[in-house]
């Protein structure tokens, strides 16, 4: 048995190509899955546990302000556990030499804080330490920044920071940095769906200096903690009614706040490509690991039948061959576990340029090596065993026979194609359809690269085309402005008038509404635009055209349609938080397909029929002459009413850079993808022209030319190629749509078009690889001795 | 006895020295002969005694290390793998002992691709008819026996009119019956196109057919017997 053993591992090194192909390409799987795990872990572990720390709320309310006392009263409420809150503004952040308006999400910090905990990081020099919770707050002059903007600015303790709140400014000294479990993500105004940090990040000062500036106690950011047992909805009609009287502006529940929400879709991302990618790779794998053995259990039928022949057992016989899968297994998830260390780290580095994160500590998790190692095992072991299966079948009198060649089809060529081409292609004709099986799998290893890279390829023009669509043709300003109150949308745009070199100002509402329908609520974005609005136009994603603005009835998304079960036509509640005290009703009037958010739109001169209420802006969108931008930005810099300004260009190089970082992962998965393309392609090729060796050498002896075995070799090629394209179609939309569904969350949706610039460059990457996989076929043909291969039996 | 006919092939002092790691092991250690028309020449000897290698070395599926072969006036250039593709192509009819038919194509067209690449081609059809296999001519090899797959190898390597048949112990893998099957139809095909023909074998028994008889030993050609009266392959039994 262990010379049998030792003779089935060096007849595996005779197939050490295919073997190796095989561990590479479980070794991408598993990189990919402990990277992705890895990243998850340890994203996942820190945020829930400064989560559990810093007790973040089931339930997040805005209000226009609160009383402690009054707040105190809602854990009256069955179900309440415990009420907290803020007091909480955005303001303006100043320091030297800085070109942008940079905006903080101030916040009061006090040690009788009872949800939401801030964490606060004190610096001093080097030196860093988290204070204790229920600390005092150490200065009335100090301030803590989030992580992102002391990256980008780079403050040191003592630093002087100033703020600009109502038209004063007041002055801070930097004291460290701060984590709130509830923005971990922290999502910038004016619609930039990504943090920056800077511009804007949030800021923690004392409950006592805060209500000295803002001139009172009032929470306007209230959380509750709910009793075991009790969900949202049971506390959510009660709550509304309760906070009405104090200007409720949004409530949602946990999952549904912006930071937490975000951080979910993140870790169900990251948990649904570290199952999807890794399963794509470990099928490739189990694939060709299944062909390699099945060919070889093939060959060795006569040895397999001489040992039955001599008394061996099949699961001995087994065993031997099994042995192969267990170290392609163990090597391929050693490989990927080596690997997944730098590239998680590199994953895990990108989401901390993003978030704030409670501790950027990278550890190695034991459990998912310890789980890679039981799936690259129990899958190359179980695709060996499927290989190899055939053992079992094989009596010892059959294996001493050889086993005639298997034709599967059984297909005729017509006369017209008989006599109209030559004949070595007649040959190729004729083996590709009587060996459809052969056929298939050739197919299958060129269709799969393609199906992959077509569509990995895609995503970086996927991005482009959402930067154009949202950036470009939807938003024609390069300036979005926020006034500090509103106004009558013919004096915002009489604030434009006195701005030099601005070739077109329109003004805008925006505001939170709430939209009900029977028992269904949801908090939504109104964005009141003029009738002929030029510089703000509403792009459908799905139709990919623009949408006019209804002047009798909302514009939703459909993302809010799916919330709250309406259609075009229906009649939904609505309520203006600080607006509109009550319930008024207002008519659905159409559904577009949107990127981002949960808008609805309406135009801003039908506000009084439709809303019943003045038409009003806050916003100011301004268009720039040409070379006189950043003047015009100095000029709003300078202005006292505004409170903040989205760059156009700023955001989309902030969302171009993020994207281009996942386009760097991306790019890896797809060059390691066309790797396994090309081992793929290469391997299954060679293990069928070695099946054809004496075929082919048979057809040298008899007088056919280098040449046109070579044209017989590339027109096989070429039909294997043509439907191996073809096969990559359908793998092509399974894997849009499988990513589609991956990077969907709440907030955003990508819709993975097809892209036909990118099929193309994978069609031409799948022909350079069947290309060569073509030449080095022809290379081994060549490289056959014509004796040695008429000596073996077919 | 003195042979006043013009060969139509001449092996010169051919050697071939094969490297076996450090050993250097001499297939063929000088073997000169020359091959005239019509005849039937068998070639015996024990294993490795060089006989493979000599058919080899004159289909040009083997160069050797050192010698010539002339053919038809033209010797053969080893380096020039072009034309010892066409000169295979051209002129040279092989048979197997293992018969190496193309599992893809039926009895038929395995007839016929010889065909396409010879210049003046027998019929294919005649061809099956002859070997007898004309109800078969549709079916694939793995649906043939060894005798039937043997017999079309033969329609395969006659189908293209080649000028020089050589077979490879054509009946090694055969019973005896059908040994002789596959023996006649070689056999008819030497006098009726009055082709000359080379068969090896272990088999003494197949000498009794031959105009000549080739015998090697150790590389070298160690005797060569002219059979005045070559017997009917149908006489010989083994």
């Amino acid at each position: 048995m262990k010379q049998f053993r030792k003779n089935a591992l060096r007849l595996a090194w005779r197939n050490k190509g295919s073997f190796l192909g095989s561990v590479f390409i479980i070794a991408i799987g598993i990189m990919a899955m402990v990277s992705m795990f890895d990243t998850l872990t340890n994203l996942e572990g820190q945020i829930r546990e400064l989560y559990k720390e810093r007790k973040l709320t089931d339930v997040f309310a805005t209000v226009i302000g609160i009383s402690p006392e009054d707040l105190e009263r809602f854990t009256e409420i069955p179900g309440i556990m415990e009420a907290g809150g803020k007091i909480a503004s955005d303001v303006r952040l100043v320091t030297d030499g800085q070109e942008e308006i940079v905006t903080v999400h101030l916040m009061s910090y006090s040690k009788d804080d009872k949800v939401n905990l801030s964490s606060l990081i004190r610096c001093d020099g080097d030196l860093e330490s988290v204070l204790p919770l229920g600390s005092e707050f150490p200065d009335d002059n100090a301030i803590f920044l989030g992580t992102s903007m002391e990256k980008v600015y780079g403050f040191s303790p003592g630093d002087e920071i100033r703020l600009v709140i109502n038209g004063e400014s007041y002055r801070f000294t930097y004291a460290g940095t701060v984590n709130e479990p509830d923005y971990i993500y922290a999502m910038p105004p004016g619609g930039a769906m990504i943090p920056d940090g800077s511009v804007y990040d949030i800021a923690v000062i004392s409950i006592d200096r805060m209500k000295r500036i803002l001139g009172s106690s009032n929470f306007t950011e209230i959380g509750f903690i709910l009793e075991d047992g009790f969900e949202y909805a049971d506390v959510k009609r009660k709550l509304e009614d309760r906070l009405q009287p104090y200007g409720l502006m949004s409530l949602c529940d946990k999952e549904h706040q912006a930071s937490f929400e975000e951080m979910e879709g993140e870790f169900e991302e990251l948990s649904s490509m570290g199952t999807v990618i890794p399963f794509l790779f470990m099928s490739i794998s189990v694939f060709m690991l299944y062909v390699v053995l099945n060919k070889m259990i093939d060959r060795d039928r006569s040895l397999i039948g001489t040992m039955k022949a001599f008394g061996m057992t099949d699961s001995e016989l087994m065993s031997a061959y099994m042995l192969q899968g267990l170290f392609i297994g163990i090597l391929g998830a050693l490989a990927g576990c080596v690997f997944a260390s730098p590239f998680g780290r590199s994953m895990f580095d990108l989401y901390r340029n993003f978030y704030n994160l409670p501790d950027p500590v990278y550890y190695e998790p034991i459990m998912s090596k310890v789980l890679a190692f039981v799936i690259a095992i129990v899958t190359s072991v179980a695709a060996v065993f499927a290989g190899i299966r055939g053992i079992l079948g094989i009596t010892p009198s059959m294996a001493m026979r050889a086993q005639s060649p298997q034709v599967f089809g059984d297909v005729k060529l017509t006369d017209f194609v008989r006599e109209n081409i030559s004949f070595m292609t007649k040959m190729g004709l004729m083996s590709i359809l009587r060996n459809p099986f052969r056929g298939f799998l050739i197919a299958l290893a060129i269709g799969f690269p393609f199906a992959m890279s077509s569509v990995l390829i895609s995503y970086g023009p996927l991005i482009n085309n959402v930067m154009e669509s949202e950036y470009d043709d939807c938003k024609a300003y390069d300036l979005e402005v926020q006034l500090d109150r509103y106004s009558s949308p013919s004096k915002v745009l009489d604030s434009a008038a006195s701005l030099m070199h601005v070739r077109r100002a329109e003004p805008v509402f925006e505001r939170a509404i709430m939209l009900k329908k029977d028992s269904r609520s949801e908090y939504s974005l109104l964005s009141g635009l003029p009738k002929d609005c030029s510089l703000w136009k509403v792009l459908d994603n799905e139709k990919m055209e623009y949408v006019d603005i209804p002047g009798d009835g909302l514009l939703i998304n459909a993302r809010l349609m799916d919330k709250l079960h309406v259609k075009v036509g229906d009649t939904v509640e609505f309520n203006v938080p600080g607006m509109i005290s009550g319930w008024r009703k207002v008519k659905i009037s159409g559904i577009l397909s949107e990127t981002f958010g949960s808008r609805c739109y309406l135009q801003l001169e039908s506000f009084p029929d439709v809303l019943g209420m003045d038409s009003m802006a806050d916003i100011l969108l301004i268009s720039a002459e040409p070379g006189h931008f950043d003047e015009v930005k100095k000029e709003l810099y300078d202005s006292g009413r505004v409170t903040w300004i989205v760059d156009k260009l700023k955001t989309r190089r902030t969302f171009s850079d993020m994207f281009g970082s996942m386009t760097i992962m991306v790019d890896v998965f797809n060059i390691l993808s066309v790797i396994a393309g090309v081992i793929l392609i290469y391997n299954i090729s060679m293990i069928n022209l070695r099946e054809r060796t004496t075929e082919l050498v048979t057809l040298r002896v008899l007088g056919t030319t280098d040449r046109e075995l070579g044209w017989m070799l590339f027109f096989e090629m070429m039909i294997y190629f043509a439907f191996g394209i073809f096969m990559g179609f359908p793998g092509n939309y399974f894997i849009r749509k499988l990513f589609e569904s991956m990077m969907k969350t709440d907030s955003y949706v990508f819709r993975m078009r097809f892209d036909p610039l990118s099929v193309i460059y994978a069609l031409l990457l799948c022909a350079v690889i069947a290309g060569i996989a073509w030449f080095l076929e022809l290379r081994l043909v060549k490289s056959i001795k014509l004796t040695d291969a008429l000596k073996e039996r077919e | 006895m003195t042979d006043n006919r013009k060969p139509i092939l001449r092996a010169i002092n051919i050697k071939k020295e094969y490297q076996l790691g450090e050993v250097t092991v001499q297939a063929l250690r000088g073997v000169s002969f020359d091959i005239y028309d019509k005849e039937l020449i068998v070639i015996l000897g024990p294993s490795g005694s060089g006989k493979s290698t000599t058919l080899n070395i004159l289909g040009g599926i083997e160069t050797a290390t050192e010698g010539e072969i002339w053919y038809g006036g033209e010797k053969l250039d080893w380096d020039d793998k072009k034309k010892l593709t066409l000169y295979r192509r051209k002129h040279i009819g092989f048979v197997f002992q293992f018969y190496n038919l193309l599992p893809g194509l039926t009895a038929l067209e395995n007839i016929e691709l010889a065909g396409e690449m010879g210049s003046s081609p027998i019929d294919a059809l005649e061809l099956i008819k002859e070997v007898g296999l004309e109800e078969r001519s549709h079916h694939y090899p793995n649906r043939l026996s060894g005798g039937e797959q043997q017999r079309i190898a033969i329609a395969r390597a006659l189908c293209k009119n080649p000028d020089l048949l050589l077979c490879d112990e054509p009946t090694g893998a055969l019973d005896s019956k059908t040994g002789v099957q596959v023996l006649r139809l070689i056999h008819d095909f030497c006098r009726r196109y009055e082709k000359p023909v080379v068969i090896i074998t272990h088999n003494v028994d197949i000498a009794k057919i031959a105009d000549r008889v080739f015998h090697f030993k150790d590389g070298i050609l160690e005797s060569v017997n002219i059979n005045p009266n070559p017997m009917d392959p149908g006489d010989i039994e083994w």
